[in-house]
């Protein structure tokens, strides 16, 4: 029912832009360009395809879509063509928080406000895990080791992303310091914390599903609420940490495209998501397939640059 | 054991085997072509594949793959131009033999290493996959950094022509590593303020650049006199004694393919390098190493195709990929509705075995294949470059364009081109910078984290005993040739009679 009165609504914003001259008359017009920051293969990637080929199976718009990887520094590369791009609409791609992290560590000099956000097409809940016969079983365990000893528990990190920043707000919200170390992309993570190189690291709670049986145990999960998935493991609040996190894939467009076609675009997403079979591709990967609107997005990475800017100089020192 | 035989038994069928024929085929095409691989062709049939059953997609899927490692090293033997990344050793002394006359010979030799290290990694993916993926775990940075170096200066000892040169070459290619955003410590190096460059050089525009398009400038310059060689149009495959002969390497180079597949992270080119080296220095000649020598193109193509099946080993058992084509096709998985991880061999196992039987089987099809094709291929060193060079010139700048989708990398394949083409003349070997340049980047990352895990400390170089091997080793290979040097002049003293033998 809502949707078919946006798309009343979004006729009648159609007829007075055929009126007004504008090119948003038939958005679109030609094919949707969706950039991916990173390369073919692996989670993001495989979401832009989901996404993709529900808009072309489900014939959401007239023309074709198409997936453009473009991956390299960390993912600024790729926002950084989005972010250039001609703000007509034709030219979007989506990331995660890293958006707000890959400025505050001084590599991009731009964030999610130099964009039109579009919205969210769901989020990994995130927590952190152990070795499952380490002596760390909880978060309480990490922090009063780390209390009692400074950097005596390591944490795999991939620097200036969110899985190095959101233990460094959980240990400063702690008062505690850990000893984060460079370790790279997710199977290295899993690696150096399966090979008893580093002690924990962040893990997507579906990660931890997949990978419990190889020896990865959550010990924390950074969500509101106990997650469904992991009824065992407690939330960061239950352990005084009044933090709440999650991973977010987030669709932006380059700042000054029109209103009303980041609208039909935020419109067709949420249309994507409200699909069963991509509800379950999307939980296959990990992603809790829920839309999230452009104000409620923008809320959140508003809410996470807060938390990420004061550590920033902190981030930066990790080094030998 | 059953499950194999039944997984074999259903690949060998009508329809998956067309399926893994097209996928063998059109790899060992693409990988032939520099500049297309087979991460780019998985790609791009994907979203084709949706509409087929699950186990048929990835089958073709895996065929893609080992055709395009093998195919590379077509044109790196005839033409000097690695076909993909992993074959860039083969030229090392496969394009040598070649213009010595013998390119049938040269062929018949990377295709038979190609088809015994495919295999030798198959036997560790059926038999060993499980404690092989759980030992693979004990490597953490210092293990890589130690293997990285050994690797370094395994093929840095015994350097062909001048050391000065070499040496010049390795530092050139280190450089061209650095600038980009540097994973150590999350900051921007050397970019001076170019936004394009905030994502470093490429691998792949700058092999493509340094081997290829400097080899079609100088193929260009010189191209009404490029001499007619008399070639012998079969592939010519060494008796069985002679393999036999080169069992130990054959077998050594298998493994270290197999285990660097088995680490992630760590590319196929890589172990063909460290396959190299180790073959150079337990090498009777090693002198020979460079001029087109038999041991040389074993170590390389046996490696990268020990690399193909030690990838898969993670991820059949685990779910993590050991290299990016692992990663797409992991994502082709997910695609399919199929949940990879630990439990899929549990979940799914005849599923995982068809994939290892395909595997199996895609090296026998390239095989076949490719030694049936090697009578024409092997002309294609008298073709009229006027018709070549254009056209290899297109498909290096699409796979370049492809990789990243910017014009950016387009001007590093032309830049490094010209690089790689005033290097040549001035007769600065090639291959040590690209081991430098490949080499370089993790070498320092899994130092720094080392580093950051011990806090400052290289003890751990000492303390871990997988690291201190490794750091033996290197030391050895610096130090035996000068001491084996005075030794054999000391024996020269005390004996001058054994001279005029």
């Amino acid at each position: 029912m809502l949707i078919r009165i946006k798309t009343a609504i979004l006729a009648a914003c159609g007829v007075m832009a055929i009126g007004a001259g504008s090119a948003v008359a038939e958005f679109p017009e030609r094919p949707i360009k969706i950039i991916v920051p990173t390369s073919a293969g692996g989670a993001m990637d495989t979401l832009g395809r989901i996404v993709q080929r529900a808009f072309d199976e489900k014939g959401i718009f007239d023309q074709k879509v198409v997936i453009v990887n473009m991956p390299g520094a960390g993912g600024t590369i790729g926002t950084r063509a989005v972010k250039d791009a001609e703000p007509d609409g034709y030219t979007i791609g989506f990331w995660h928080d890293g958006l707000v992290t890959s400025k505050a560590m001084g590599v991009v000099d731009y964030d999610h406000n130099a964009f039109e956000i579009i919205g969210t097409t769901g989020y990994s809940a995130v927590g952190m895990g152990a070795l499952k016969d380490s002596d760390l079983k909880s978060l309480d365990d990490v922090i009063a080791k780390l209390g009692a000893e400074p950097k005596s528990v390591s944490v795999a990190t991939n620097i200036g992303l969110p899985v190095h920043f959101n233990p460094l707000i959980t240990f400063d919200m702690a008062g505690v310091e850990g000893l984060m170390v460079q370790i790279g992309g997710g199977s290295k993570r899993l690696a150096a914390v399966l090979g008893k190189h580093t002690d924990v690291a962040q893990f997507a709670v579906p990660e931890f599903v997949q990978f419990r049986a190889s020896g990865l145990e959550p010990i924390v999960v950074f969500s509101a609420e106990r997650d469904e998935l992991l009824p065992d493991t407690p939330t960061a609040k239950e352990s005084g940490i009044d933090l709440v996190l999650q991973s977010n894939r987030i669709w932006v467009a380059p700042k000054g495209t029109p209103d009303d076609v980041v609208e039909i675009l935020s419109d067709a997403l949420n249309q994507v998501l409200s699909d069963a079979k991509v509800k379950e591709e999307l939980s296959g990967l990990g992603v809790t397939p829920v839309f999230i609107s452009p104000n409620d997005t923008t809320a959140m990475l508003e809410n996470y640059r807060e938390l990420v800017s004061p550590l920033v100089a902190n981030a930066k020192s990790l080094s030998e | 054991m059953d499950q194999l035989a039944s997984a074999l038994v259903h690949v060998m069928t009508p329809v998956p085997f067309l399926w893994l024929l097209l996928g063998v085929s059109s790899g060992i095409f693409v990988g032939a072509i520099p500049g297309l691989g087979g991460g780019m062709l998985i790609t791009l049939v994907l979203p084709l594949t949706f509409t087929m059953d699950s186990t048929n997609a990835l089958i073709m899927m895996i065929g893609m793959y080992v055709g395009s490692v093998s195919g590379g090293l077509i044109s790196a033997t005839l033409l000097r131009m690695p076909g993909t990344p992993s074959s860039v050793v083969t030229t090392f002394d496969g394009y040598p033999m070649a213009q010595n006359g013998e390119p049938g010979r040269a062929l018949g030799l990377g295709i038979g290493s190609s088809v015994i290290g495919g295999l030798i990694s198959g036997f560790f993916l059926v038999v060993l996959s499980p404690p092989l993926s759980i030992w693979a775990l004990s490597f953490g940075p210092w293990e890589y950094f130690t293997m990285i170096m050994m690797g370094m200066i395994l093929i840095a000892s015994i350097s062909k022509g001048s050391m000065a040169k070499g040496l010049l070459a390795g530092a050139l290619g280190m450089t061209a590593a650095m600038p980009g955003l540097n994973e150590s410590d999350g900051q921007l190096r050397l970019t001076y303020g170019f936004t394009v460059l905030s994502g470093g050089f490429n691998l792949l525009p700058v092999l493509l650049g340094i081997f290829v398009m400097s080899q079609i400038l100088k193929d260009a310059i010189s191209i009404k006199n490029v001499p007619k060689l008399m070639v012998s149009s079969r592939a010519i495959f060494p008796s069985w004694r002679q393999w036999a002969g080169h069992s130990v390497n054959l077998i050594r180079s298998s493994v270290v393919g197999t285990w660097i597949g088995i680490l992630p992270g760590v590319g196929a080119s890589i172990s063909a390098m460290v396959a190299y080296g180790m073959a150079k220095t337990f090498s009777r000649t090693p002198e020979k190493f460079g001029t087109g020598h038999d041991e040389g193109i074993i170590a390389s193509e046996a490696a990268n195709n020990a690399n193909v099946g030690g990838a898969l080993i993670p991820l059949v058992t685990m779910g993590i990929p050991g290299s990016p084509i692992d990663a797409i096709l992991l994502g082709a998985l997910v695609l399919h509705q199929i949940q990879p991880g630990p439990l899929l061999f549990a979940t799914n196992s005849s599923f995982v075995w068809a994939l290892i039987a395909a595997y199996l089987v895609a090296n026998i099809i390239m095989f076949v294949l490719m030694t049936l094709s090697v009578k024409h291929l092997a002309r294609v060193i008298n073709f009229n470059r006027a018709y070549l060079l254009p056209a290899i010139f297109v498909f290096c700048l699409v796979g370049a364009y492809s990789l990243t989708n910017r014009m950016f990398d387009v001007w590093v394949v032309l830049g490094f081109g010209v690089v790689g083409f005033l290097l040549d003349r001035a007769k600065v070997p090639l291959g040590p910078f690209v081991i430098g340049f490949v080499l370089a980047g993790p070498l320092e990352a899994e130092l720094r984290s080392g580093l950051q895990l011990s806090q400052g400390s290289l003890m751990p170089l000492l303390t871990r005993p997988i690291a201190l091997c490794f750091l033996a080793v290197t030391l050895f290979t610096l130090i035996f040739p000068i001491v084996s040097d005075q030794f054999k002049k000391a024996r020269k003293r005390n004996s001058p009679a054994e001279e005029t033998l």
